[in-house]
């Protein structure tokens, strides 16, 4: 991993030209954040109290250096996080459903949990699929659903780091969950 | 959607969102010039509330907690990834396939060569450390290895790696989870049970040779690309697990390990396990199979909470489980069976349930005891036969029967009324002179009552079409039993079922046949005694119907002694069996063991049911009527009596039980003459019956007929006549041509006319009498000899002796025929008979006669 400050660096440069600074961050969150993910998951199965953001913050802290960095900051740093946890998902859920031979890997896990995994991939899949539909006619709808689901981010946090007002947020959020709702579940 | 058509439903909604209801309508219908936009703008509108109510995509439920978690599991294979290429045996490994608490399973082929096929290695975690573990593994691992069966996943080989880990080698499914193959090809629920059978014969088969899965569950359970079943796993857990009860539930960090979902309750409670611990585990499969639910719910529940569920709490049935699921779900799961809901619903209820249901029994001994005999009930199940796990009513026997020949059968409104006229007419025949029938005929409207609720709900797009009746129905079952390969039990409870509506139908010759053939597989094959009592006391009621006292007597003595060699003469059963041969006794006029059996019966009710019970007032009844034909009449009275009261005191309101009682006390007080309270006695049955069936019922009607005949015999003949005219009234109505009864009404109506001196109307309801005798069926009637007694003297009066002669003659003939020459009643005649010839001069005919006199 590269140093934090050279990562603070990108962080803060990722925000002014969101090109080529945010397609170097991005892997490097994305790694850690599935390492970080592994290791973290593996010693807390049973840790019912366990949370996606907990682990995105842990990622942050890793990562960058907190001296040299503003709220905008580290909001943008979630938000890239946020969609590196639903790359990670994604990843993981197709996946999933792709696992043909079942073998033996799943008889230390609970059936139940399993079936729910097969059923949140599955679901999970679907909304991929959605949002990716969403943003060819309103990016910036698909985006405030990333951060919010997937980032577990709050209204406050992600109209910071998309840079809009929280209104708008709340209000794309209404727009966006209602449009998915009706693709998905009607 | 276009983009351009978005920005114009966001720009509206947007605006609609700020507005309240009211004018949120009005400002809609002023933007959206075209309906096609309307309809966007308020169904995107809508979605937003509800997506609101529901909270969708907020909080934790909705975020995918369980697949994050599952990242872990994959972060692990790439310490697994290290044995790839390397040599474990003489396999060489290719490919990680999964892990998991036991350990990990790599892809591998034959390192020489030699066998082409790929091969599943699993690698266990566990070290064998003692050489009697080393010795066990190996010795466990011999026996799984020849379990072949085309369903189970083959052991080919196995031993221990360089490093001393076990090993084993398997043949390499490359298939589907069972559940995934289902839903996604979308099989329907009689192609998933084919399924589950290929499972349950895998299953059977590894336990008909000692070998127990213990570990079965969908992940388990694969399908081919060639659709078939293959079972993963056979016997793993135990081979693992060297003691077998306690580690198989922990892992390493104490977690229990155990896929809880599957477990039997005496899996977690340590118990031993046995055959019927697959066998409940099958019966999870076979829920979700079904129902596409699991049987327990089990989400969001600590372990604590769950074992609690799987030890105590019984699963509600298939087809309720699925009732309670919110409709998008039941659409789906009945989608994925390729049905509606409604329909899968309807096809779980009923046996589904039940079979599913006893495999979930928590109790051991009350499940399956094997998954043979499982197998052997969705077997019956699909031929329609009665199942195990459904409880052995007559309603559900018979529907059962029904259903079984429901291929190819419509039916006609007239269907009912055939159907119904059947249990009337055979009410009346054993009415005449067997009250004690009133029980058997109130059995045959309970059937039916089912029969019309059977017929309304399996075929109500067949309600009009071709006729077909009771006894076509029957007759096709009769034929089809008869050439059954089955089990001569199954068989034979069948012929029971169909004997037993046979005779409900008043069909008594064929419901004979099909008992006696019951009887006889009984007796040939090792039955329960308590199962050939049974079936004896029913040959011995058909026999009864039928007339055959002897013979009925015979089968009811059989009854008894069954009872007796199963030890159960403390039972109703038997208490019935007994009363059922004391009443056939008084008919054969044996009354001192008639009287010895009711005694018994008696004693028996008493001790069991108590003094006050219904069972108690129908042993009274018998014993009050084998009195009456011992002439016994005070005593008869007071069981009589007796029986009533109990019903009296016990059930509020009219029932058959009492207007029988009723009208039998009549008989007795018309015995002792004590007119007045005959009179009483029968308007009262007259009044419970009217209450019990209405105004129009054959019952009622025959009251009417009786209390008419008192009326007569009295003299009071204006009461005799309403009640008689009433009695022809509804009689013409219900009652089909040449019936019995028509032509005692009729002869009755006669009578008051002799009476009141009307020769000629006399005359005409004579012959009346005798037109609609000439209908009947039995065209010997035994009626015909009393009409004809009557006219006779009747013709006396009109000085017509000839036609008087002709009379006495006829009825002479019907009287030897029907009841033999040593009755008084017909040597009456007789004598009447001699008489007249001679004063008519017809001598030479009265001498021939005289050789039938009884000699003194």
């Amino acid at each position: 991993m590269r140093n934090k400050s050279e990562i603070t660096h990108l962080l803060k440069k990722a925000r002014c030209d969101s090109g080529q600074a945010m397609e170097k961050l991005f892997p490097l969150i994305y790694d850690e954040l599935k390492k970080i993910a592994h290791s973290k998951l593996k010693k807390e199965r049973n840790d019912i109290t366990f949370t996606e953001t907990a682990l995105v913050h842990e990622v942050y802290m890793k990562m960058i250096d907190q001296t040299k960095i503003e709220v905008q900051d580290k909001n943008h740093f979630m938000a890239i996080s946020a969609r590196c946890m639903r790359q990670i998902l994604i990843d993981h859920a197709r996946k999933k459903k792709a696992e043909k031979r079942g073998g033996d890997q799943q008889d230390v896990t609970y059936i139940d949990e399993l079936l729910k995994i097969r059923h949140e991939a599955e679901e999970l899949l679907g909304l991929d699929e959605k949002l990716k539909e969403l943003a060819n006619f309103d990016e910036r709808m698909a985006e405030v659903v990333t951060l919010r689901f997937f980032g577990q981010m709050t209204v406050t946090a992600t109209a910071d780091a998309l840079n809009v007002s929280e209104k708008t947020v709340k209000r794309d959020w209404a727009k966006a969950r209602g449009w998915l709702y009706k693709e998905i579940k009607k | 959607m276009e983009k351009r058509q978005w920005e114009r439903v966001n720009r509206i909604v947007d605006t609609a969102l700020d507005l309240d209801r009211e004018k949120r309508a009005t400002y809609i219908n002023n933007e959206c010039e075209d309906e096609a936009l309307r309809k966007k703008v308020i169904e995107l509108l809508d979605s937003i509330e509800q997506s609101e109510t529901e909270q969708f995509l907020e909080g934790p439920q909705a975020y995918p907690h369980n697949l994050a978690r599952d990242l872990s599991d994959s972060n692990q294979l790439r310490d697994s990834s290290t044995m790839i290429g390397k040599a474990v045996g003489r396999y060489e490994i290719t490919e990680l396939i999964g892990h998991g608490g036991m350990g990990s399973v790599f892809k591998a082929k034959r390192a020489d060569g030699s066998y082409k096929r790929q091969v599943a290695i699993k690698i266990l975690r566990r070290g064998m450390d003692t050489p009697s573990n080393i010795a066990r593994f190996k010795r466990e691992r011999n026996i799984l290895a020849n379990l072949d069966h085309p369903n189970i996943a083959q052991m080919l080989d196995g031993g221990l790696t360089n490093q001393g880990l076990p090993y084993l080698v398997m043949e390499y499914i490359d298939g589907v989870p069972l559940l995934s193959y289902c839903d996604r090809n979308q099989l329907s629920i009689s192609k998933r049970l084919e399924l589950f059978e290929d499972i349950c014969k895998a299953v059977n088969h590894a336990h008909q040779n000692a070998i127990i899965h213990r570990d079965l569950k969908p992940s388990n359970i694969f399908v081919t690309g060639t659709a078939d079943i293959k079972v993963l796993d056979f016997g793993i857990a135990k081979l693992v697990n060297p003691s077998q009860n306690e580690d198989i539930f922990k892992t390493r960090t104490g977690a229990r390990m155990l896929t809880l979902g599957y477990a039997a309750p005496e899996q977690l409670e340590s118990q031993a396990i046995t055959t019927a611990t697959d066998a409940y585990v099958l019966g999870i499969l076979l829920y979700e199979l079904l129902a596409g639910q699991h049987p327990f719910r089990l989400e969001n529940k600590g372990l604590t909470e769950i074992e609690e569920i799987i030890r105590n709490i019984s699963p509600e049935r298939p087809s309720q489980r699925f009732k309670e699921l919110a409709s998008k779900q039941q659409d789906d799961i009945s989608s994925n069976r390729f049905t509606k809901p409604s329909a899968l619903q309807k096809m779980l209820t009923g046996d589904l349930d039940a079979i599913a249901m006893k495999a979930l029994r928590k109790e051991q001994n009350q499940r399956y005891s094997s998954v043979k005999q499982l197998l052997e009930d969705l077997a019956r199940r699909k031929s329609n036969l009665p199942v195990l796990a459904r409880n052995d009513s007559t309603r559900y026997n018979v529907s059962k029967f029904f259903k079984r020949h429901s291929t190819g059968l419509t039916v006609a409104a007239g269907f009912l009324a055939i159907l119904i006229s059947f249990i009337t007419f055979y009410t009346i025949q054993i009415s005449e002179e067997r009250h004690q029938a009133e029980l058997e005929a109130q059995r045959a409207e309970a059937v039916t009552g089912f029969l019309t609720d059977l017929i309304q709900s399996n075929y109500p797009e067949n309600a009009q079409g071709d006729t077909i009746t009771v006894r076509q129905f029957l007759d096709r079952g009769y034929q089809k039993v008869q050439n059954l390969e089955q089990n001569p039990l199954v068989k034979a409870e069948i012929m029971k079922v169909i004997g037993h509506t046979y005779r409900t139908l008043g069909q008594t010759e064929k419901a004979q046949t099909m008992v006696a053939d019951a009887l006889n597989l009984l007796e040939h094959n090792q039955v329960l005694p308590v199962e050939r009592a049974n079936t004896y006391n029913t040959a011995g009621l058909i026999s009864r119907d039928l007339g055959q006292t002897e013979q009925a007597a015979f089968y009811l003595q059989n009854a008894v002694s069954y009872f007796e060699k199963a030890n159960q003469t403390e039972t109703s059963a038997y208490a019935k069996a007994l009363r059922d041969l004391a009443n056939v006794e008084k008919q054969i006029g044996d009354f001192q063991k008639a009287t010895e059996h009711i005694t018994k019966a008696i004693a028996i009710d008493e001790a069991l049911n108590g003094p006050k019970s219904t069972e108690l007032a129908e042993s009274y009844y018998v014993y009050a009527s084998i009195l009456r034909n011992q002439q016994k009449y005070p005593k008869a009275l007071e069981f009589q009596n007796k029986s009533l009261s109990i019903l009296e005191q016990n059930i509020e309101g009219p029932h058959p039980g009492k207007s029988a009682n009723l009208n039998n006390l009549a008989i007795l007080y018309e015995r002792i003459d004590d007119n007045q309270k005959a009179i009483t006695s029968y308007r009262k049955a007259y009044q419970i019956n009217t209450d019990l069936y209405g105004k129009k019922h054959f019952r009622v009607t025959n009251n009417a007929t009786n209390i008419a005949k008192l009326f007569t015999k009295i003299g009071q003949l204006d009461s005799a006549l309403t009640y008689n005219n009433y009695a022809l009234e509804t009689g013409q109505d219900i009652l089909s041509a040449g019936h019995p009864l028509m032509i005692r009404i009729i002869h009755n109506h006669a009578r008051i006319f002799y009476q009141k001196a009307n020769y000629t109307k006399s005359d005409s309801l004579h012959a009346k009498a005798i037109e609609v005798a000439n209908k009947s069926k039995n065209n010997d009637a035994p009626n015909r000899g009393n009409v004809y007694v009557s006219w006779a003297k009747n013709a006396l009066q009109q000085q017509r002796p000839n036609s008087a002669l002709r009379y006495y003659n006829k009825s002479f003939q019907s009287r030897k025929k029907n009841f033999g020459l040593a009755d008084s009643l017909t040597q009456g005649v007789l004598k009447e008979l001699i008489e007249l010839s001679q004063q008519t001069g017809h001598s030479g005919e009265a001498d021939s006669l005289s050789q039938y006199l009884k000699k003194r």
